[in-house]
């Protein structure tokens, strides 16, 4: 198990950056997830950690060790792809067996490490299969065992599970967080989906354009976005556009919207934005502590337990995400109050 | 790094090497001593002075002989070209289109089976059945209440049919595949729209099929228009072409500067009909 | 009027097959009969097989083929796999002209190519020969080698490569244990061609072959050109049996239309 610190680390392709002077610690033991859009650059950090992919300039290091020349095969990583790439010449153990076959690991102790692979992930009965004869839950946990038998210092994993169906999908999260656990290795995930990577993570990083836009806990990052970018992409979010004043946030009809408790905005045009799920719609006036707006509901998006509202505020549309009872009695237009708790505001330090 | 890229081309070199210093070597530096030699007076390793020149081109213009010849060997290719065309690509089309599942597999193979065993041994079986008092011979008395005598044999007729036979799979295989690749769907929406076969052939599988067509009857008039063991075999006295020609300059007249000569004329021929043929080969996007 | 052009389109793919096949199998009959004049009816015979396996010249040069087939068949496998994955695995600069240098030795008649290496290996030295017929029917196969693995290696999921280099293979081991096992089949078909290219190459070895040291379908057109035999007949269909089964083989391992 290690530490992967990555420092300073550019690679262009032509003119696009694919990875623009990113910086960023890995920590020990803990399980690390990188969030993006498609060509952030996320799976570009990831082969450059992997060492598929030389940077041009920067370093990577894996427990103090700088492997910046080291090719892939010496730098004891184990990497899970995203359609598994199991050998399909090969059964079920001799693929899990394979790293230890290359690095000449005697036979019966090979065995005796396939054989607890496979117990790991309750597949004990079929080891003698082909992958093609295994479902896609099996195929995934295979390849799993098959990237950590030959522990590895540093887990890799490439969207692992972005080919499974959505049931199937939360099963194997629960499933990859607890062998992560029992294992303790240091796990770098690479995902597109937000809630995947807010579920697994015990920290995650941001990325856009080839550049780390934010790092920290989930919560953190969630409850505290730096910029809209973060705080559309991560989850949904309402942005409040006005002028800044000492006490708030001055919007275009007048009213004030008061800065969260110990927020001191240090930008010159901050942005003030509200989660859905932290706004409450009502038709009565909200008391003055908290944090209102006056809109008009224009429509009314049912999903089974919480319903988005959509309401028109100074001209915009802002989302609210209520439970069902707190809709009764609500009309299906007309004018309605939005308020919050003003702690629930999150500041957009960055403008972007 | 530029370390890593560096071993990537080492390691690209070690394994293209062997295979491309052998085709330089047997292909490509031979193609370019048969351009100088094309040029000497005589051969260096005779005993005869030589010096550089153009007479062999000259000669080539000189005698009408060899451009008739060079006209009738292209003559003879396009006329073996179009007859493999006519007949095999009705024959891919029913294989592409009509005939289903395993027996169009086994069928398909069948047809190009031939294609890949001897060529020679093949040409060598026509001689069989054409002969006078051969088989065909036999079959026609057999049949026809009048008595006829056949003897193809050594005539351009029996050059045309055994060319025929040894290239007829190229273009089946050629366009078989273009055949198949056209989408069913395409064919039913034309006639689901009130298209007539007819115009479903010529607007729709005509086209979309031409390239895998065209590649099929390059792939038959450059090595027919360059033939000389077929009209050997096969034509007899007829069968004086400009293949046989160049052949003659390298076994039995030994004078390899005009052969050399020769075959790069007919080399050129055959660019520019692969460089006018290029166009039509390209996939109709 | 769908049936009827089914019937029509079944009965004239009947007929190629016919007009394809008629003059090997009267051939190989013919092979089989005792009238050396080609008379009918067939009287069964195996005479003239008996009096080929006593004719040591024929037999020569059939060994010769075959095992100049086989030599051809080992070092173009070799040298075209080898090729063929390096083209597939790296990029490098001039990646499209060496895939373009493979088109000449295909497209260009094979009376051309002979005559060039007939020039040119008299000139450096190496002259006519079986070395000769060697170094030129590997030079004819090795397109068809990697052509046809190629087409192989387009199936196969690159990131195979990578799950292993991932689990510490070195690249030997990983062209050992995880790219060859997939191509294998394309490398047999890849095999099986070069050995057909050389087993029944005749132009070119026509013009590289040493008129005492001939290969097989060299030394049977000399043969008819002085005049039929039915030893002929024999020697030719045990040709055609050998090419087409070769080739049924390979056509286990590799489906023509590339796909598979």
């Amino acid at each position: 198990m290690a530490e992967v610190r990555v420092r300073n680390l550019k690679l262009m392709y032509g003119t696009a950056k694919a990875l623009d002077d990113v910086s960023l610690d890995f920590p020990d033991g803990q399980f690390f997830g990188l969030l993006g859009p498609s060509g952030s650059g996320k799976t570009t950090l990831l082969r450059c950690i992997a060492g598929f992919i030389f940077a041009q300039s920067g370093s990577v290091s894996i427990g103090g060790e700088a492997v910046d020349l080291v090719p892939v095969e010496k730098r004891q990583v184990g990497m899970m792809f995203q359609n598994y790439s199991l050998f399909p010449n090969m059964s079920v153990a001799e693929n899990i067996g394979f790293g230890l076959r290359v690095r000449k690991v005697q036979s019966s102790e090979a065995k005796r490490r396939v054989g607890e692979a496979l117990d790991l992930v309750q597949l004990s009965n079929l080891g003698g299969r082909r992958p093609h004869q295994l479902s896609g839950g099996q195929r995934q946990r295979v390849a799993l065992v098959r990237a950590i038998v030959t522990r590895p210092r540093v887990l890799l994993l490439d969207e692992p599970l972005s080919a499974l169906d959505k049931a199937l999908r939360v099963d194997m999260q629960i499933e990859l967080k607890r062998i992560q656990r029992e294992v303790g290795i240091t796990t770098i995930f690479v995902t597109h989906d937000q809630e995947e990577a807010l579920t697994l993570s015990d920290r995650i990083g941001i990325l856009k354009d080839g550049r780390l836009i934010q790092e920290g806990p989930p919560q953190e990052v969630y409850h505290a976005p730096i910029d809209r970018f973060t705080a559309a992409f991560l989850g949904d979010a309402n942005f409040l556009d006005g002028t800044a004043e000492g006490q708030g946030l001055r919007l275009g009809d007048g009213s004030l919207i008061a800065w969260p408790k110990g927020a001191v905005p240090r930008a010159m045009h901050p942005v003030l934005a509200v989660r859905p799920e932290a706004v409450a719609i009502s038709l009565s006036e909200p008391g003055a502590s908290m944090s209102r707006v006056k809109g008009h509901l224009e429509q009314v998006i049912f999903a089974g337990p919480t319903a988005t509202c959509l309401v028109r505020v100074n001209g915009k549309v802002f989302k609210v995400l209520a439970k069902n009872q707190e809709l009764e009695g609500l009309p299906a237009a007309g004018a309605v109050w939005l308020s919050w708790h003003a702690n629930r505001g999150m500041v957009l330090d960055r403008e972007m | 790094m530029a370390g890593a890229g560096q071993s990537q081309v080492l390691r690209a070199g070690a394994l293209l090497a062997p295979a491309y210093v052998w085709l330089t070597v047997a292909i490509f530096l031979p193609l370019s001593a048969m351009l100088f030699f094309s040029f000497l007076s005589a051969a260096p390793f005779t005993n005869a002075d030589w010096h550089l020149t153009a007479d062999n081109y000259t000669a080539f213009f000189a005698r009408s002989l060899y451009p008739y010849l060079l006209g009738r060997s292209l003559l003879l290719a396009a006329v073996v070209t179009c007859l493999c065309v006519l007949i095999g690509y009705p024959c891919a089309y029913v294989l592409a289109k009509q005939i289903k599942g395993r027996s169009r597999e086994a069928l398909f193979l069948l047809i190009i089976l031939p294609f890949w065993s001897n060529s020679l041994v093949r040409i060598f079986s026509w001689a069989i059945v054409l002969r006078g008092n051969g088989i065909l011979d036999h079959a026609l008395k057999a049949l026809l209440p009048f008595d006829v005598s056949v003897n193809l044999m050594f005539s351009y007729t029996a050059v045309v049919i055994g060319l025929v036979h040894s290239y007829l799979p190229y273009v089946i295989l050629t366009s078989y595949l273009a055949l198949e690749a056209i989408d069913d769907s395409l064919i039913e929406a034309a006639r689901v729209m009130g298209a007539p076969m007819r115009t479903i052939l010529a607007r729709i599988i005509l086209p979309l099929s031409l390239p895998g067509l065209a590649s099929g009857a390059v792939l038959i008039f450059v090595p027919v228009a360059g033939s000389f063991m077929e009209p050997r075999i096969l034509g007899g006295r007829s069968g004086t072409f400009y293949g046989t020609v160049i052949e003659d300059q390298f076994v039995a007249v030994f004078n390899w500067p005009l052969g050399a000569a020769l075959s790069f004329i007919l080399l050129a021929v055959v660019l520019v009909i692969l460089g006018i043929a290029a166009p039509l080969q390209r996939r109709a996007q | 009027m769908m049936r009827t052009s089914l019937l029509i389109g079944r009965s004239y793919v009947g007929l190629v097959l016919f007009f394809l096949y008629a003059p090997i199998l009267v051939m190989a009959l013919m092979s089989f009969n005792a009238s050396e004049f080609y008379a009918l009816p067939i009287r069964f015979t195996l005479g003239w097989y008996e009096k080929l396996s006593g004719n040591q010249e024929i037999l020569r040069s059939a060994w010769r083929s075959l095992w100049t087939a086989m030599a051809v068949t080992a070092i173009a496998t070799l040298l075209g796999t080898a090729a063929a994955i390096a083209l597939f695995r790296y990029e490098f600069p001039g990646k499209t002209v060496l895939q373009a240098m493979l088109f000449p030795p295909i497209a260009i008649p094979w009376l051309i190519v002979g005559t060039a290496m007939l020039i040119f290996f008299f000139w450096v030295g190496i002259g006519r020969g079986t070395p000769a017929v060697i170094l030129g029917h590997v030079a004819l196969a090795l397109p068809y080698v990697i052509v046809v693995v190629t087409a192989r290696l387009k199936t196969f999921d690159r990131q195979l490569e990578e799950a292993a280099r991932s689990l510490g293979a070195s690249a030997w081991q990983v062209t050992r244990l995880v790219t060859l096992p997939w191509i294998s089949s394309g490398v047999v078909a890849g095999a099986l061609f070069a050995f057909a290219v050389s087993f029944d190459q005749f132009v070119v070895s026509y013009f590289l072959a040493e008129p005492g040291d001939a290969t097989l379908p060299v030394m049977i057109y000399t043969a008819i050109r002085k005049g039929f035999t039915p030893e002929i007949n024999a020697i030719s269909t045990i040709i055609i049996a050998i090419s087409m089964a070769v080739m049924l083989l390979a056509s286990r391992h590799f489906k023509f239309g590339g796909q598979r």
